[in-house]
């Protein structure tokens, strides 16, 4: 008796998120990306001079996507294998029935969804918080929630799988994680240049240039930077969320874990 | 008569005090209890060969560079040409401003002075990271893995333990941040006239030690708290690098926002670039926000980390 | 009219497995037909590596494994049939036992019911029915190496696989093991355990593969093994205050085969009749003032087995 691909898939991932629910990682990941929420809400009780559309803005720009996304996408990201490997409970999943592939993707959609809703609900306590901000300007218009939104949803998405596929086929994904987060997420998408499309942030950026409004223009650099089309970044997102799913999934179909006794 | 033998009859098991005896001698505990964790720990961290490497290899780099650039900067105030340099130093010295004057001199030195602060500031990144690889582990795994039971079944108290794992973390922040500094300022007093920068410059070799120390301290204890409150290695290294992205990020934004650079005292980076412009008397851009405010701030960082670890480990004790 | 013996459940031809430098098992050719086999060997004999590949968690660095019949590496077709007890001390602790055993039920293809249905027989087996609701972070060492005997029992494998399943049990639970393997067995499935306790494979079977170092040093009958071993002579330590003059009358003892005084003035015995030995040694050492401080065989040891089967001496 075999369990088919989809169905394994579909169990995995409802006990997962069952088990998401209760853990530690999943709830520190939401805390981070609930954080840029808190600082606005703080800021704009604190302070008379800063405008809603300014807070949402810049705290959305760099707290939100440059800094909460891509860091608990990495936590949440890295735990879709690895954790079961380094907790070596990756035994009884792959001595069943089913296929290999189904593990992967079984474990990554509830990681995916359950940062998705995150990021959804930490992205409308920003704008709320930011709304509340006394300085006068236009307020939080459509253009800088709705551009906010899909970009970090977006960026939970790609960054949660890359990371997942990490997992699978180097040992230390963690470190490697961060490293990668840094020195390309962090460093190479703030150089000039076209070394940016090499970045996933720079295609989230591209999204929100692409749906937003004049709201954004307050960014550093924002008018200056040559933003991909829309279409183009949601392309290169989507193929990277699709390279990666496969090449997890595929390792993870041939893989061996040697877990310690 | 001994009460305890006086009615035994013969059937009866016997006490043979003369086999057990008890111990008489004088117990002299040793002082330094957190030597053997320190020696311990450094053992195990210098073992794997691979993190050493890349972990060392850029501030090594940059302290042989540093040391270079130095080294020709002195060189060049005396109107010499240095060694690898070729006949290049004559032109290179007038690049530079010319050579041969006292006021020259003292102006390279001074020069040299900013180069030992910019390497400080360099390296800080590379100091983090050393500290960050081999303490994130320290109590993390000892948490996982149970060996706190350990060494709390042995004569050492909390503070032995705290301070022997404070000492491994340190160890790597005085590798990483101080020595290479000692080793710049060494270079630019044997390459100054007559150790001129020791006479001249001479308190940049305590503002090293102090600014040097001060971060170390910084660092090793975020590490060490983060560390407490995980339970994975991976885990800390991460919670320590989200600590530094985001205070970094929040501060140079809530700095930009509201328009006070006060705000830029939530990030221990540039704390610390603040102390070392104050600490050397120098000037890197910053200068508009209170110094007294990035001390505040690193000694808060370190009350709220003692505080988180010393709460940890308190709860280490009982498990 | 002959009789066909049956096909192995486990045949496993010139395999090897290293881990960098370090030889997990090598060579070893072995058929393991169906029934109760024990795997015996010291630790660090490769009987984990070994059932790792069975169970297709290891790839084999070389030659090949068939279980039931086929290579058992992310095949589902096998595991469908195969039950796995890790050695590793691994559960999802924020799960009940219920939830842990039905969930992989439900991974090994069973339906809702059937699955709860099946856990609840399962845990009934090793008596965690009483705990089914508790969370497996919660549960004492034996507790849970119940738990992964369960799991691996639940779905009515058609060979048990079991990496040191006596591990971490009190002698109840042990005893109460011992008997859950004896009942898989009489309905008709294999059970294969690795232990390195010689008693405790007697108490289940006579079948047995033994490993030392990575090879195979072994198979059979647990008789036939122990009359290769009545072919050399038993060894006994004996610690005397006056060693020598011991020796010069054991040496004269009827079966006494060899006498030696080892290191830290240790006198070691061979004998063919330990039995003689055991009743003249008060009367010897009484008669020659000899002190007896310590006795000990040397033999008892599982080690010391494997070394008279591989010839050496210790």
């Amino acid at each position: 008796m075999t369990t088919g691909f989809w169905r394994a898939s579909l169990l995995i991932a409802t006990t997962q998120l069952g088990l998401l629910a209760r853990s530690r990682r999943a709830w520190a990941a939401a805390c981070l990306l609930l954080l840029p929420a808190i600082i606005a809400w703080l800021v704009a009780a604190a302070n008379a001079k800063v405008t809603p559309s300014g807070l949402s803005t810049m705290l959305g720009w760099y707290a939100l996507l440059g800094v909460s996304v891509p860091l608990a996408s990495l936590l949440l990201g890295v735990a879709v294998v690895a954790e079961e490997v380094e907790d070596r409970t990756i035994t009884y999943l792959l001595l069943r029935p089913i296929p290999r592939a189904a593990l992967f993707v079984g474990r990554l959609a509830p990681a995916v969804l359950w940062l998705c809703a995150c990021s959804a609900v930490g992205t409308a306590l920003l704008v709320a918080a930011a709304a509340t901000a006394r300085g006068s300007d236009a307020g939080v218009s459509d253009g800088v929630r709705l551009p906010l939104l899909l970009a970090a949803c977006a960026g939970v998405a790609t960054y949660t799988t890359l990371h997942a596929a990490l997992g699978v086929w180097v040992k230390h994904a963690m470190i490697v994680g961060l490293a990668y987060s840094f020195t390309i997420e962090g460093f190479l998408s703030n150089l000039p240049g076209r070394n940016q499309l090499l970045t996933i942030q720079y295609h989230l950026r591209s999204l929100v240039a692409g749906t937003g409004d004049d709201a954004w223009q307050r960014i550093d650099g924002f008018g200056a930077t040559e933003w991909n089309p829309l279409f183009d970044s949601g392309l290169v997102l989507a193929l990277v969320v699709a390279c990666a799913s496969a090449a997890g999934a595929w390792r993870l179909a041939r893989r061996q874990f040697e877990l310690p006794a | 008569m001994n009460p305890g033998t006086e009615a035994a009859p013969a059937n009866r098991a016997e006490m043979h005090g003369g086999a057990w005896r008890p111990w008489s001698g004088e117990r002299r505990p040793s002082r330094l209890r957190a030597a053997p964790i320190v020696r311990a720990g450094l053992r195990i961290a210098l073992r794997k060969k691979l993190p050493l490497v890349l972990l060392f290899l850029p501030p090594v780099v940059a302290t042989i560079i540093f040391s270079f650039v130095v080294y020709t900067v002195a060189a060049l105030a005396q109107g010499m040409a240095p060694a690898g340099l070729g006949g290049a130093g004559g032109a290179m010295g007038q690049a530079m401003g010319g050579a041969g004057g006292a006021g020259d001199i003292v102006k390279q030195l001074v020069r040299v002075r900013e180069m030992i602060v910019g390497f400080h500031l360099s390296t800080d990144f590379f100091s983090v990271l050393l500290m960050a690889w081999f303490g994130a582990g320290l109590l993390a795994d000892d948490r996982k893995s149970g060996a706190h039971l350990l060494y709390f079944a042995r004569p050492l108290t909390r503070f032995d333990y705290l301070l022997g794992k404070f000492c491994i973390v340190a160890a790597f922040g005085v590798l990483g941040s101080i020595l290479p500094g000692l080793v710049i300022i060494s270079v630019a007093v044997a390459a100054s006239p007559d150790w001129s920068f020791l006479q001249q410059e001479g308190s940049v070799v305590w503002k090293t030690l102090l600014f040097g120390g001060a971060w170390t301290l910084v660092v090793s204890s975020l590490v060490l708290a983060v560390s407490s409150l995980s339970t994975r290695k991976s885990y800390a290294l991460a919670g320590v690098f989200a600590w530094f992205m985001f205070s970094g990020a929040t501060a140079l934004l809530l700095s930009r926002l509201l328009k006070d650079r006060d705000w830029l005292a939530l990030s221990p980076v540039q704390c610390g670039v603040r102390i070392a412009e104050d600490l050397f008397d120098m000037r890197l851009g910053v200068r508009d926000w209170n110094t007294p405010l990035a001390w505040t701030a690193w000694g808060l960082v370190v009350a709220l980390s003692w505080t988180i670890i010393w709460w940890r480990t308190r709860r280490l004790e009982v498990v | 009219m002959t009789h066909a013996s049956p096909a192995p459940v486990v045949r496993a031809k010139d395999l090897a497995r290293f881990y960098g430098d370090v030889v997990g098992v090598c060579d070893l050719t072995v058929d393991i037909p169906p029934g109760t086999v024990g795997l015996l060997g010291p630790t660090g004999a490769g009987k984990s590596t070994f059932l790792k590949l069975l169970a297709g968690e290891l790839k084999p660095s070389r030659g090949s494994i068939e279980v039931l019949g086929a290579p058992p590496f992310a095949n589902p077709a096998v595991h469908s049939r195969l039950g796995f007890c890790p050695q590793q001390d691994a559960l999802w602790d924020d799960m009940t036992a219920l939830e842990f055993v039905e969930f992989l039920l439900r991974l090994s293809g069973f339906e809702p019911a059937r699955a709860r249905k099946a856990a609840l027989v399962a845990l009934e087996r090793v008596q965690l029915v009483d705990a089914k609701d508790r969370r497996l972070g919660g549960f004492s060492k034996g507790m849970r190496q119940r738990a992964r005997i369960a799991q691996s029992i639940a779905h009515e494998p058609q060979l048990v696989v079991l990496d040191e399943p006596l591990t971490g049990l009190d002698p109840l639970a042990r005893h109460a093991t011992l008997e859950l393997f004896r009942q898989l067995a009489a309905e008709g499935a294999s059970v294969l355990f690795s232990t390195h306790v010689l008693h405790e494979v007697e108490a289940l079977t006579t079948n047995v593969v033994l490993l030392h170092r990575g090879r195979l040093l072994a198979r059979g009958e647990v008789p036939a093994i122990r009359a290769l071993l009545d072919r050399h002579p038993r060894r006994y330590s004996i610690q005397a205050r006056e060693p020598r003059r011991l020796a010069r009358e054991l040496v004269e003892l009827e079966g006494v085969e060899a006498v030696r005084i080892a290191e830290g003035g240790m006198l070691v015995v061979e004998t063919r009749q330990p039995e003689r030995l055991l009743e003249a040694l008060p009367a010897i050492a009484s008669a020659a003032r000899a002190g007896i401080g310590a006795f000990e065989s040397r033999d008892e040891g599982l080690e010391a087995v494997f070394d008279y089967l591989m010839g050496g001496s210790t």
